[in-house]
């Protein structure tokens, strides 16, 4: 049944997907109904990958959800025309819908973890939909899994049908995901976001995947993201989404090119972009000398080592080395970028230059003092931005009470002086006063991102640490956030720790970067050095991996007719990196 | 990016119409209270419920109701007043004494309602305290108190209470504490549960970055977002506990006569259920209205504790 021939389709020229005027609404429970995308044309051909982007909120998830009737219940969809690959979408029962979902449909979703099941086997998952989709028998599910998985560029595929997703990596796990969404033979693959949870790294080699998968069997591809780079790097035609409508639709080197709507300019303008100084190191600034002699560093670190406890059972339990030998330093006043895949101990080193944890050997000196020595520095001097904005403010508490309460009991402050104090600190972050009275959850992410920022600098420190602080943030209230940190930096003269996993919002904010692998600093020096002549293959391959929002300047294209510049120059990945 | 398209965006998104906040704060906390009370459904009924019980407890002697322990041969196995041969002296009939049965639901209300709610808060709060040591310190502490646990969830709870109530006798105040030494695991549990949920969340870490006091983090950080969870098995727990304190009455440790309580009078008419099932029924029911309305309130309260539900 899978393998049926799509009628009047043998260059593609009927659509795998065809919405015209597609709705869906959310009845209200007090009557009305609450529109969550309105009036969308969508067009997705074979052998295409088609871009949704489009911010949270936007319906970009509900638009891809409703060709699988994955939507909320009660949610109604209509539409003029919603046609996948011959069937009309609108007249489906239950039956219609499980026959069409796994065999004219795969999708792959964004968290690969909690996508697959746990207490299954990679066989048993991927068997699942060849035995309902194709009616295989047992040796022939398993011949053609060994298959699947071979083609995702999986090694040894036979002997991983039989191991637990809990014992594959991020990469590996988004790579059986796609098996399991194309062993069905679909006409139509979603993918919601597939490399968003993954490292820089491991998301080129999957983005190159699903673009080989696409050219090699002709499925049509419907690619969710927010990142514009990834829509550059891979997408053949891009739809811009926003606040349940689309916005923009076309050719991704046009769209682009010339931007026809101000808010697809706007992403575009904030779209990461490689660094100059990666593709001509002679622009690099050298960085200044003098600098360099100049009095005792604010923050240096000599040779501190963390080991995490894992605690295991009753009979013993694991060590693992988190920061191995870390030497670094940072002069006041500058911005240091700290750079490293997950794992490589980021936030480890934030933890312990804030004072959360206590490193096994080593010293940590503020200003010349020990922070973990018997004169202790004035720890306040340390203030933190944490990563996920709604769980680092207590949802029962109210604003002022947050941003206040790093300025401590002792100093018994009224209730008058607390509130007028909140209001100055909200204004400062650009936040109206009226919300010191609110709890978090009535804030937006960016707004409570603001609020995490504001009750960082209640106590004037000299030492920023911003640990991802945008990374869960969407990308225009990313650079919003971004621009209040730089304004408020000059404003307070503060130094600052920047983390993140963009590299090129790092490479943006920062005057030195430190990078980290595996606990160890294997590069540390000014960022145009860093960045411009890199010297440890570690440093390469990350580097290598920041995606350009530039369409003419594609890594993953297929030659194809329309797209004669393009070419698949990722061998260098390949080599660096042999198979996840 | 540039500046003008940067502010052009961002209005829409963290500009909103400006709202006056200042009737959220609390300048009347009892009449928010009482407000949101009212306005619950779940809380208005539970209350109400409640409410009826405990006055209807408290003002027993004065009720015209029958002796309670006043015995007679003529009105034994009387049926409730809508049935035949009932009489309206005795509206919910006797008992195989004939004892009215009303009056004995009234004034066990007492010795139930007590020994039910006080057992759940002396155990809930001993679980606190354990559950926020084991959670927070962890190590050997922890893993003695989760060992203790084990070990006293092994043992069949009511040999356990019938051992504890061998050393300490019967009576109101002993029963409570018998309950409360093998009710306390749950909360233990529940609570180190919350404690390890709670306490890697960053806000956490950013009240010990600010180098909050130790109480000051449990009781503005922790507890708060602890607290639901221990208030939804509480409620449920006071109708177990009550029901456990019927059990060691009947096996003779806990409310002994002529002292009444419903987990006696469920016991007591647990034989004739099948003749005269009037007697162990309307306790039974008094039992269950009791439990649905700590319930409902305790539904109510956890909402209200919640500053994310309107």
């Amino acid at each position: 049944m899978s393998t049926q021939a799509i009628p009047n389709s043998p260059a593609g020229k009927e659509p795998v997907l065809r919405y015209r005027n597609a709705s869906v609404v959310l009845p209200r429970p007090r009557g009305g109904d609450l529109p969550l995308i309105r009036g969308v044309d969508l067009d997705v051909y074979r052998n295409e990958i088609v871009a949704l982007v489009g911010e949270s909120g936007s319906g970009k998830t509900m638009t891809a959800l409703s060709t699988l009737r994955l939507l909320p219940q009660n949610a109604r969809f209509s539409a003029d025309e919603a046609v996948l690959n011959g069937h009309d979408l609108r007249s489906l029962n239950a039956r219609g819908w499980r026959a069409l979902r796994g065999s004219h449909v795969g999708i792959v979703f964004q968290e690969p973890l909690s996508s697959l099941n746990p207490v299954l086997t990679i066989g048993d998952q991927i068997g699942e939909v060849l035995y309902h989709k194709r009616g295989l028998s047992r040796r022939q599910r398993r011949a053609e899994a060994t298959d699947l998985l071979a083609r995702m560029g999986l090694a040894r595929p036979a002997q991983l049908l039989d191991e637990y997703p809990f014992q594959l990596s991020g990469g590996m796990r988004q790579r059986v995901m796609l098996a399991i969404a194309m062993a069905g033979e679909p006409a139509l693959l979603i993918a919601d976001e597939p490399t968003t949870a993954l490292d820089n790294s491991v998301q080129a080699q999957v983005l190159e995947l699903i673009v080989s998968t696409a050219a090699d069997t002709g499925v049509g591809v419907l690619m969710i993201t927010h990142d514009l780079s990834v829509v550059a790097q891979v997408a053949d035609r891009v739809a811009v989404m926003r606040h349940g409508e689309m916005v923009e639709t076309g050719d991704v080197r046009e769209v682009f090119r010339a931007p026809k709507a101000a808010y697809t300019r706007h992403l575009i303008d904030l779209a990461p972009r490689i660094p100059a100084v990666v593709r001509d190191p002679a622009t690099a600034q050298t960085p200044p000398a003098a600098d360099a002699a100049a009095g005792t560093p604010l923050l240096e670190l000599r040779n501190v080592t963390k080991h995490y406890v894992q605690p295991g059972n009753f009979w013993g339990s694991r060590t693992t080395l988190a920061l191995d030998n870390v030497s670094l330093s940072l002069a006041e006043g500058k911005t240091l970028g700290l750079v490293g895949e997950s794992g490589s101990g980021k936030s480890s080193l934030a933890r312990i230059i804030i004072g959360l944890s206590k490193p096994d050997s080593g010293a940590v000196l503020f200003d010349g003092r020990d922070l973990f020595g018997p004169e202790q520095a004035r720890r306040s001097d340390v203030q933190i931005v944490f990563q996920d904005p709604l769980s680092s403010l207590n949802p029962r508490m109210r604003i002022v009470d947050i941003v206040t309460e790093p300025l401590g009991e002792k100093q018994r402050l009224t209730r008058d002086q607390r509130r007028h104090e909140a209001e100055t600190l909200l204004e400062t972050v650009g936040l109206p006063r009226h919300m010191i009275s609110r709890f978090p959850h009535e804030l937006s992410g960016g707004q409570r991102q603001r609020v995490g920022i504001a009750r960082a600098l209640s106590v004037r420190p000299r030492l920023l640490i911003c640990d991802e602080p945008v990374s869960a943030l969407d990308v225009s209230v990313q650079a919003e956030i971004i621009a209040l940190l730089q304004r408020l930096r000059e404003e307070f003269r503060l130094t600052t720790i920047f983390i993140a996993h963009g590299l090129d919002s790092v490479y943006a904010v920062s005057d030195d970067i430190v990078v980290l692998e595996k606990g160890r600093v294997v590069e540390h020096g000014h960022r145009d050095t860093v960045f411009g002549s890199p010297q440890h293959p570690y440093t390469r391959k990350l580097i290598d991996a920041i995606l350009d929002s530039d369409p003419d300047n594609s890594r993953f294209k297929r030659d194809k007719a329309d797209y004669p510049q393009a070419a698949r120059v990722s061998t260098q990945l390949e080599q660096t990196s042999p198979i996840i | 990016m540039t500046q003008s398209l940067m502010t052009d965006t961002r209005l829409p998104k963290d500009t909103e119409p400006y709202v006056d906040d200042a009737h959220r704060q609390p300048a009347r906390p009892l009449r928010d209270f009482l407000a949101s009370l009212l306005s619950s459904k779940s809380g208005l009924v539970g209350a109400v419920l409640l409410a009826a019980i405990v006055l209807i407890t408290l003002s027993a002697d004065i009720l015209p109701i029958a002796d309670p322990q006043k015995r007679s041969l003529s009105t034994r196995y009387l049926p409730p007043v809508w049935l035949e041969r009932g009489v309206i002296a005795h509206p919910l009939g006797t008992d195989g004494q004939g004892r009215d049965i009303l009056a004995r639901i009234i004034h066990g209300a007492r010795s139930s309602v007590i020994v039910g709610v006080s057992a759940v808060l002396l155990s809930g709060i001993l679980g606190l305290v354990l559950g926020l040591l084991a959670g927070l310190r962890g190590g050997v502490i922890d893993l003695v108190l989760m060992r203790l646990v084990d070990a006293i969830l092994a043992i069949p709870a009511m040999l356990f209470m019938l051992v504890v109530a061998l050393v300490v006798g019967s009576g109101i105040a002993p029963l409570i504490v018998v309950i409360a030494l093998t009710n306390w695991v749950v909360y233990t549990r529940i609570v180190r549960a919350e404690v390890l949920r709670v306490k890697d969340l960053e806000f956490v870490a950013a009240a010990r970055v600010s180098r909050v006091r130790v109480t000051t983090l449990i009781l503005r950080h922790l507890l708060p977002n602890i607290l639901p969870a221990v208030v939804v098995v509480a409620t449920l727990n006071v109708g177990t506990v009550i029901l456990t304190e019927s059990s060691l009455s009947f096996l003779g440790f806990g409310i002994q006569p002529p002292q009444i309580s419903w987990g006696q009078m469920l016991a007591d008419g647990r034989q004739q259920l099948a003749t005269s099932w009037w007697i162990s029924t309307f306790p039974g029911i008094a039992l269950t209205m009791t439990v649905f309305s700590i319930i409902l309130l305790g539904d109510w309260l956890r909402d209200y504790l919640d500053p994310r539900l309107p």
